[in-house]
């Protein structure tokens, strides 16, 4: 594993894991390889019970500059179909952690879709967010359409996509696109104190939350809403639900097992 | 340092770094080039780790008079003018390449400063000033409109009424009043001299902890007061764990000069 590096445990916090992208040379480009060893990594982490918080990462100068052009330049459609790239992002959405993207510098094209795929982002205040596709002559293709819409609006999203200009991270927070900007030296201390108050939370309600949010996109209102309830209702299967509200009661803190 | 600018002329001071804009016979008027120039040096600068501190200078009667209205990007005459390329390509890098700037930017205003000239000396981090130096707009005198962040810094600086008439009025805005409205930290006739002594002041300073204040000013600038309270804690958490801290608070507790080194 050369294009991902794992923390784990991140700043000696045994529920928090850092994955780091690894390719600082060509500014983190998301190679076939690197998705592959990214899923897989995200898989284990995710199977991991003492795992409560994921927390994803690039470098100083960029999170991810996009898919690997260099890869790309005379693929033909068929060999986009065969490419297993996609099917590898695909796999992205089975982690039932909650992620979060730390980005500082350049996410463009992928490496917004990467950072989009995340559950949030948290935004050193000189990143820079982008979907460029369009001036190489084709179109985001790993939800830069979707996702950016369902983030920003379709004015903003659709300014984006058609121009490929970058966006700096305070517009990223005024549109919606990250929860909070930090300074950019302080971004994984940062990301790592918010991590600590989620890793804090009930492990079962934090997934059940995190998978019922997730469906906001996917249903309708209605829809969303009776999933919403049976999550809801789900919690109180857990043990983690009666010491939730024992420890509210005789004002202490609460003591999670993540059962 | 070899240099290789053509328009400027770059040394290096013990840790101070000193950008000379390098046009007399134009009175400092910026080319293209020559603001590509002042771009990259001051790159090369926050580059250079044995680099603390920038001065941004001119040689010559003035400190910089803006746009070199010679060159073909600005001329009117044949069809249509697109100054705003202009902007985007050359002065706004030039002016962010300051704000930007991790290490703090000293403007020594050795003389007039006109157009985007004012927003070059304003964009830095401090400015010491010749006495009885003029600050003239003139874009009025030319049907254009303040440019180049001068705008947004004169507002905030000044006030409104105040901005408005000196972009209007046509009259120079005199080192004393920016002096007295707190634009300019000194006045001095040996204007590098006391430039350098500030920055031999903040050469000794924790680069770490320098780069966060202007960057928090900075942020202050453009947000609400929670959010700034909130960036201070981020940043004292952070410049709480640093070397520099440690040795901060020994130095203090030892009575001696700390020796900070960025980390």
């Amino acid at each position: 594993m050369q294009n991902i590096l794992l923390e784990y445990p991140f700043n000696n916090h045994r529920h928090i894991a850092l994955v780091r992208l690894n390719r600082p040379k060509v500014l983190n480009a998301l190679s076939t390889d690197l998705m592959q060893e990214l899923v897989d990594c995200f898989l284990s982490l995710d199977k991991n019970p003492e795992v409560r918080v994921i927390i994803l990462t690039g470098n100083e100068r960029a999170f991810a500059a996009g898919a690997d052009i260099a890869q790309m330049v005379e693929a033909s459609p068929i060999d986009q179909i065969n490419d297993q790239r996609f099917r590898t992002w695909e796999m992205l959405k089975l982690i039932t952690k909650p992620v979060i993207a730390a980005v500082n510098g350049f996410a463009l094209g992928g490496g917004c879709e990467l950072a989009m795929s995340c559950d949030l982002i948290i935004a050193g205040d000189d990143a820079k967010f982008s979907q460029p596709e369009i001036k190489i002559g084709t179109i985001p293709g790993a939800g830069g359409t979707q996702r950016l819409t369902r983030a920003i609006g379709k004015s903003k999203a659709m300014m984006m996509v058609l121009t490929g200009e970058m966006i700096d991270a305070k517009t990223a927070y005024e549109w919606g696109l990250v929860a909070k900007i930090v300074p950019a030296n302080t971004l994984l201390q940062e990301t790592f104190e918010l991590a600590k108050i989620i890793s804090d939370r009930a492990p079962v309600a934090v997934r059940l939350a995190k998978e019922a949010v997730n469906k906001s996109f996917e249903m309708t209102l209605k829809d969303g809403m009776d999933f919403e309830r049976r999550n809801f209702y789900l919690t109180f299967a857990s043990a983690d639900q009666k010491e939730g509200m024992k420890a509210f009661m005789e004002k202490r803190n609460p003591e999670y097992k993540g059962n | 340092m070899e240099s290789g600018f053509k328009f400027i002329t770059y040394e290096e001071q013990n840790a101070t770094a000193i950008i000379s804009m390098n046009r007399p016979e134009m009175y400092n008027a910026l080319n293209a080039e020559a603001k590509m120039e002042v771009v990259q040096a001051i790159r090369e600068a926050n580059k250079n780790s044995s680099i603390r501190s920038i001065i941004l200078t001119g040689i010559g009667k003035s400190f910089c008079t803006g746009q070199d209205l010679n060159d073909r990007s600005v001329q009117a005459q044949n069809g249509g003018v697109d100054l705003g390329y202009t902007l985007q390509t050359e002065w706004n890098p030039l002016v962010n390449s300051i704000r930007d700037s991790k290490k703090i930017v000293i403007a020594a205003v050795n003389g007039v400063c006109a157009g985007a000239g004012i927003s070059v000396a304003i964009a830095c981090d401090m400015i010491i000033s010749k006495p009885n130096t003029k600050f003239v707009g003139a874009f009025e005198r030319l049907g254009l409109a303040p440019d180049a962040g001068s705008t947004y810094t004169f507002v905030r600086a000044l006030g409104y009424q105040k901005t408005m008439e000196f972009f209007l009025m046509g009259k120079p805005l005199m080192s004393e009043e920016m002096h007295a409205a707190g634009l300019i930290n000194a006045l001095d006739e040996a204007v590098l001299e006391r430039a350098l002594e500030y920055s031999k002041n903040i050469n000794k300073l924790s680069p770490v902890a320098t780069e966060m204040v202007k960057k928090n000013l900075k942020a202050a600038l453009d947000s609400c007061y929670n959010e700034s309270m909130e960036r201070e804690m981020y940043t004292q958490r952070f410049l709480g764990n640093s070397n520099d801290y440690k040795e901060g608070l020994s130095a203090f507790l030892e009575k001696r000069e700390p020796k900070f080194t960025g980390n």
